[in-house]
């Protein structure tokens, strides 16, 4: 995503298609907050300005890598179908769908990863695995659990 | 931080077209209430390049909107990175690379930010700016603080 902010060159956070300078420098025909605002000396008040601070430092926190953007919420369900499990040491030859819950998030290796619980085991897995061995609904899962049984059949 | 978006109805939009506008200090009176200076002076930026206002309005509250759902966390540093620490007892300061970085949750709804070296330990991302530092040359600077208010 382009930003929307810059400096100036008086090093005021502004919109970059607003600013009174491009990028080299040079003027830019473009209204200006003096052609219809008498207050500017007081821009530091202004909730225009205000606003665009605090989206300036969205930006550069992003920029930065410093945003941590999250797929879904911690507490999210995912639906985990799997062609067979184990109760204790007897493996269970049946397809199933487990449901974990999403507890946490982590980044390693430059990858996001979630951490998910299920019957109070931890698994972790990176953010890649959604929609291929994890699925945000249920009816997802079940189509991937109907071809796993299919193909056990067949 | 506060909000600095909210979503409201206006009358001279299309009554099924939501949007967001600028809470002036935390009041709900923006562009309604046209004897606000503020009003005003929004009424006449959103004239002027109102498009360019409004996509910079639109996306804060993307981020706004985001960060209060819970899906938008800010980085006390990245992985890969190099950090301070101080330590009270002994005045050293060890360097440690970040190797991950991870957001848990802790006990019901608290969440916490868990910073792990390459070394060995962690710490948490409220420990930036206290024993944690960016800089090395803060990390001294916080020392020296530590160190001149002990012997006070």
């Amino acid at each position: 995503m382009d930003r929307l902010t810059c400096k100036n060159i008086e090093d005021w956070n502004v919109l970059s298609d607003v600013s009174n300078f491009d990028k080299k420098g040079n003027v830019k025909e473009t209204p200006q907050c003096n052609e219809i605002c008498n207050d500017i000396s007081y821009c530091g008040d202004c909730p225009i300005q205000k606003a665009i601070n605090k989206l300036a430092d969205y930006e550069d926190q992003e920029e930065q890598g410093l945003l941590l953007k999250l797929p879904f919420k911690v507490g999210t369900v995912l639906y985990n179908p799997v062609p067979y499990y184990y109760i204790g040491t007897v493996k269970m030859n049946e397809p199933f769908i487990f449901e974990t819950k999403v507890v946490g998030f982590g980044i390693e290796n430059m990858q996001l990863t979630i951490k998910a619980k299920n019957n109070g085991e931890i698994r972790e897995f990176t953010v890649d695995k959604i929609g291929i061995t994890f699925f945000l609904t249920k009816e997802e899962a079940e189509k991937v659990l109907a071809e796993m049984k299919g193909g056990k059949n067949g | 931080m506060d909000r600095l978006t909210f979503k409201k109805w206006f009358e001279h939009y299309k009554p099924d077209e939501e949007t967001t506008t600028i809470c002036v200090d935390g009041y709900v009176q923006i562009v309604e209430t046209q004897e606000s200076n503020y009003g005003d002076l929004i009424a006449k930026h959103q004239k002027q390049h109102h498009y360019l206002v409004g996509d910079a309005i639109d996306r804060l509250a993307e981020y706004e909107n985001a960060e209060e759902q819970g899906l938008l966390w800010k980085l006390p540093c990245k992985v890969g990175d190099y950090v301070y620490q101080i330590n009270r007892i002994n005045g050293k300061i060890t360097t440690h690379k970040v190797a991950k970085i991870v957001l848990d949750i802790m006990g019901g709804k608290d969440f916490a930010m868990q910073i792990f070296f390459e070394t060995a330990g962690f710490c948490f991302s409220s420990h930036f700016g206290k024993i944690i530092f960016l800089d090395k040359i803060d990390a001294i600077k916080a020392l020296e603080e530590y160190s001149s208010r002990k012997s006070k």
